[in-house]
């Protein structure tokens, strides 16, 4: 176990080297530098700038110093926030992202598994119907509208939560709601196939022939199976988490990392794009190696598994 | 009466799903406005650029869904609005189509370690968020239309690339693919003679689910501001214009907000119907429909479930 944390953590390490290189070449790449809205300066302050930030050289030795600095854990420095360099900068946003990310991830998988299951658990009944009904809404509506529909029953409307604020308390739960709603209803969907799936295998009717009760097979054998394919899309489903709180972070002013990524995108600064560009690729890296090591323990047979769901 | 073709088979049991049937309507109706646009037809009073003196208005007789601030008619924005993010959406689809059908094929057929490969690639495009990577190739490919296009095509290919990769290894088992080999035909031949015409379900299926997907996520691209920029006009750009007038006149995002989300959710529907049509499993009840006559309804309801998988497989059997 330790040997293949050890391993994985190892294979990583050039897949963030090669991030990290192409990241750094799409945006050098790209027309428009730092400093083009920048009308009133004169050249010689211009081209100062640009030799401080090593800009003015060739972009192979750029290049080298920049990787250098990486393997001394430095991220550079912010060509928009002046005097900050991009570590201070993410240190700050990373916890927030990760706080709005965890929650949003909590309520959907609490909101979710249950939705799916009494769907499945109601084939064909009314409850089926309007279960799906919600998922398939869920994952239809873009998050933009649901948080714009949010802000206005809940915050301009009946103004009873704040909209444009991040602080413990009652400021999250309009974020944390918007960004769970379509992870919420993709694993509502989810759920209820591998629930009806489960649930059609010969054990699950030894088990009621047995003379289990309704209740008691589902809770405690099929759920437990039926909760491997979830598991298994916890991986895309950070990825999911990270852009959905680009839209978030954009509408209600959260200082995250996703709001930083968007402004430096169009601010064209380099070092903080790859900076968070590297962080959240690290985090999609942990994500998907935390859900192989949970197979390992969930169920051993997958070990043996080689084909693609 | 003689048996039916499977797609006139496959058809029937459609037009049995209500919800899907009425998806399908809902978005030939949309496509159709859009259509119409397309052709320069007037499809309401006003030019989608007419700016007049009446601004910010809220809905009423002479524009049914208002005005924004420069007084120009939503209604007409709107509609051709759809005219972008549809194409938008279709075409990312037949991207998607043509890039992941070609992956998922020349992995399927290969098999082995060229499979595995593959397949890695595809889990590792697969993990990466697609927006970031959307706005990344965005930044490099610059705002335009193609730039979007090329930004969503490269996100969207690995569901169908997956879908046609499993049909094509679990049909290349099967007896006709060893006959065909036996009867000296060329790889190319079998892939494009029997693989694919077999595998049309699936890819059907998931090019269905690519073009809400590529429409939400356009919408979303061009609501951040990343996307689409004026003078474009599309149902993003337009809820993004609607965005900072939310207090005031909540109006203007609610329309094309309605509108993306009619759109995508009958575009879901739809693909859940075509995918329970292709599913041997899914009992759909053969009651013959209002406008049927009596002796394809007899003839339909000869055929339970159970025998059309074997009479689907054997009128598939090309040679």
């Amino acid at each position: 176990m330790i040997g293949y944390i050890f391993r994985r953590t190892l294979s990583a390490i050039p897949v963030l080297w090669i991030i990290a290189s192409l990241t750094f070449i799409l945006v050098r790449v790209v027309p428009g530098g730092p400093f083009d809205a920048e009308k009133n300066l004169p050249p010689e302050v211009v081209a100062n700038i640009k030799a401080k930030y090593h800009l003015d050289k060739p972009v192979g030795e750029q290049y080298v110093l920049y990787m250098s600095r990486l393997l001394h854990g430095d991220l550079g420095v912010s060509y928009k926030y002046v005097n900050r360099t991009v570590n201070d900068i993410l240190a700050d946003a990373f916890p927030v992202s990760l706080e709005l990310g965890a929650l949003g991830l909590l309520l959907a998988v609490s909101v979710g598994v249950p939705l799916g299951t009494v769907a499945a658990v109601n084939r064909g009944k009314a409850e089926d119907y309007i279960a799906m009904f919600f998922a398939t809404a869920g994952i239809s509506v873009p998050g933009f509208v649901i948080g714009a529909l949010l802000i206005f029953v809940f915050g301009i409307w009946l103004k009873i939560l704040p909209v444009a604020l991040w602080e413990h308390g009652r400021s999250m739960i309009l974020p944390a709601v918007t960004l769970a709603a379509s992870p919420a209803a993709y694993i509502a969907r989810l759920t209820r196939a591998s629930v009806l799936d489960v649930m059609e295998k010969d054990w699950v009717r030894t088990a009621r022939s047995k003379g289990l009760s309704g209740r008691a097979t589902i809770i405690r054998h099929v759920l437990r199976n039926a909760l491997v394919p979830v598991v298994t899309v916890l991986g895309p489903l950070t990825a999911i988490l990270i852009t959905g709180s680009f839209v978030v972070e954009y509408i209600y002013a959260v200082p995250g990392m996703g709001r930083f990524f968007i402004t430096a995108v169009g601010n064209r600064d380099y070092d903080l794009i790859i900076g968070t560009t590297l962080i959240f690729a690290v985090l999609l890296i942990i994500s998907n190696a935390a859900v192989d090591i949970i197979y390992q323990f969930l169920d051993p047979r997958m070990q043996l598994e080689s084909d693609h769901p | 009466m003689h048996q039916p073709t499977r797609t006139r088979m496959l058809w029937s049991r459609l037009r049995r799903i209500p919800v899907a049937y009425a998806s399908l309507c809902i978005i030939l109706l949309i496509c159709g406005v859009a259509l119409l646009s397309g052709l320069q037809v007037q499809l309401s009073p006003y030019m989608y650029d007419e700016t007049s003196t009446e601004i910010l208005k809220l809905p009423c007789w002479s524009h049914p869904m208002g005005t924004d601030e420069l007084g120009r008619d939503l209604l007409s924005r709107v509609i051709y609005g759809s005219q972008m993010s549809i194409s938008i959406g279709f075409t990312t689809a037949m991207v998607a189509f043509g890039l992941g059908t070609v992956y998922g094929a020349i992995s399927g057929f290969a098999g082995g370690k060229l499979d595995d490969f593959m397949m890695r690639g595809v889990d590792i495009a697969y993990a990466l968020p697609d927006l970031l990577v959307m706005i990344l190739i965005g930044v490099l490919v610059g705002r335009g239309t193609l730039g979007i296009l090329v930004a969503l095509g490269l996100v969207s290919w690995m569901g169908t690339a997956r879908l046609v990769r499993a049909q094509f290894l679990q049909l290349q088992r099967e007896e006709f693919v060893e006959a065909a080999r036996a009867a000296g035909q060329t790889n190319l031949k079998i892939i494009l003679k029997h693989l694919l015409p077999n595998s049309l379900g699936p890819i059907i299926v998931a090019i269905t689910f690519t073009v809400p997907s590529a429409i939400l996520s356009e919408s979303t691209l061009s609501f951040i501001g990343l996307g689409l920029s004026p003078p474009a006009c599309s149902w993003g750009t337009l809820a993004s214009d609607g965005w900072r007038s939310l207090r005031s006149h909540p109006h203007l995002i609610l329309f094309p907000s309605a509108f993306i989300f009619i759109t995508v959710l009958a575009f879901n529907f739809l693909g859940d119907g075509i995918r329970d049509i292709f599913d041997p499993r899914t009992r759909i009840p053969l009651k013959p429909l209002p406008d049927t006559d009596w002796e394809e309804a007899t003839a339909l309801k000869l055929s339970e479930p159970e025998h059309i998988k074997h009479d689907v497989e054997a009128s598939t059997r090309n040679s």
